[in-house]
């Protein structure tokens, strides 16, 4: 499924730490569309839909996965996000409307698989790798089985329920999946150009981050929507993600590199023979194909 | 077992609201404007002032008329024999605010200044 050379053979399994809420009740959708930044109204039964959660100014408080489950939606967010989500997302709640929300950190568990032959290893739990799409969300069992794309990988998202999370895991083991540390995920995060909280915070704009396609300006209002449809008809940006590919990574926060300005990185790993990590560097200098760091180390950099 | 039937859910999440006593000034444009839309059902509708999610800066104002829901979570008001209610749980964000109705074709009818918001949008619709 995909070629990168850096990825395990048949796949490898992270549980990732995730915030999950469970938004409930017959006006879901709309309430949730009022408050994200793509429609959520057109999601179907089982649909799996992105979105971002923004403040006032049009910075990143969350970014959310969605599944509908009929006047149920699962969200998973950020790691360590939830608590203030759901209280978002609560304060609003009109008064004629039926929306409840309850936290479901302890009840869910989030699950990442990535790798070169990761359906070798669903197949072997009696999944259909050709039941499992982008869109929307496939039951198997108590759990529910989605993809992502990422460049040019994907990533398969399973949601389970705590109580079973070991089991699957095991299952998925068994079937050939190799289980990773945070260490190892931070890598392949990176290397991948999957987004975190590190990066997707209220230090930053949606677009710095190039997460265009999850920025409707066509939907209507939404808490920061005049500042991203001012970015939008500007069409500058001042900084912009990339990815610095260096012999050692750069230590995660502020740089001042000479000639450039400032460069914030977000995100770094190790890896034997290099390093890699995420960076945000001003809009001018993403054309550079090299960065010089004050100690004379280089980066090479790659737009995500 | 699926996905959602399982153990570790809390109870729904609730947000603690302070309470306030809801003043509310309505001009005298704004009185009228709400007497001609009420159409002399003032006996049994009432105005529901209230703020939700969204728009640009938050929270968005919703005014409309229905019967009256006869809800004790409700405060109610008078402005010149229309009954205007608001939800306790909007009351820290609408309390003092100046309801005024302008009769233009340009952005015209009800509007609302907020002494609680830190910002608004363009529109005047939203608030944060």
């Amino acid at each position: 499924m995909s070629s990168e050379s850096f990825l395990h053979p048949l796949a490898e399994v992270f549980i990732i730490p995730s915030s999950i809420s469970v938004v409930k009740g017959t006006d879901v959708l709309e309430h949730l569309n009022r408050s994200l930044t793509t429609d959520t109204t057109q999601i179907g039964l089982h649909g799996k839909q992105d979105a971002l959660l923004c403040n006032a100014n049009g910075r990143i408080l969350d970014r959310l996965t969605l599944c509908n489950l009929e006047e149920q939606v699962i969200l998973v967010g950020n790691h360590g996000t939830g608590n203030e989500t759901r209280q978002q997302l609560l304060r609003g709640v009109p008064w004629d409307q039926d929306v409840a929300i309850l936290d479901g950190d302890d009840a869910i568990g989030h699950l990442k698989l990535v790798g070169r032959a990761v359906d070798r290893c669903l197949v072997g739990l009696g999944i259909d790798p050709t039941d499992i799409d982008l869109q929307s969300w496939t039951e198997f069992g108590s759990s529910l089985i989605s993809r992502s794309k990422v460049g040019n990988s994907f990533v398969t998202e399973i949601l389970v329920p705590t109580a079973e999370i070991d089991i699957l895991v095991d299952i998925l083991i068994s079937n050939g999946a190799k289980r990773i540390d945070s260490v190892r995920w931070g890598e392949l995060r990176i290397r991948l150009g999957i987004l975190d909280s590190n990066e997707m915070n209220p230090s930053n704009l949606p677009f710095e981050l190039g997460l265009h396609e999850l920025v409707k300006l066509d939907k209507g209002c939404y808490p920061g929507q005049e500042i991203h449809a001012r970015m939008d008809s500007r069409g500058r940006l001042a900084r912009t993600l990339v990815r610095l590919d260096c012999k050692t990574p750069p230590a995660i926060g502020k740089h001042v590199l000479p000639g450039i300005g400032r460069i914030v990185v977000t995100s770094n790993a190790e890896y034997e023979g290099g390093g890699v990590a995420l960076a945000i560097i001003p809009n001018e200098a993403k054309g550079l194909s090299e960065l010089v760091f004050d100690d004379g180390s280089t980066a090479k950099v790659e737009l995500i | 077992m699926s996905i959602l039937g399982g153990d570790g859910f809390t109870l729904p999440v609730v947000t603690p609201v302070e309470v306030v006593d809801v003043q509310i000034e309505f001009t005298d444009s704004a009185k009228s404007a709400m007497k001609e839309n009420m159409d002399g059902d003032e006996s049994s509708h009432v105005l529901i002032i209230s703020a939700q999610s969204g728009g640009c800066s938050g929270y968005l104002y919703d005014m409309k008329i229905a019967e009256d829901p006869n809800d004790s979570n409700f405060q109610r008001l008078d402005a010149d024999g229309v009954t205007v209610l608001v939800h306790n749980k909007d009351s820290p964000l609408l309390d003092g605010i100046r309801v005024d109705f302008k009769d233009t074709l340009m952005g015209g009818g009800f509007q609302i200044d907020n002494p609680n918001a830190d910002r608004s949008c363009g529109c005047g619709q939203s608030f944060g």
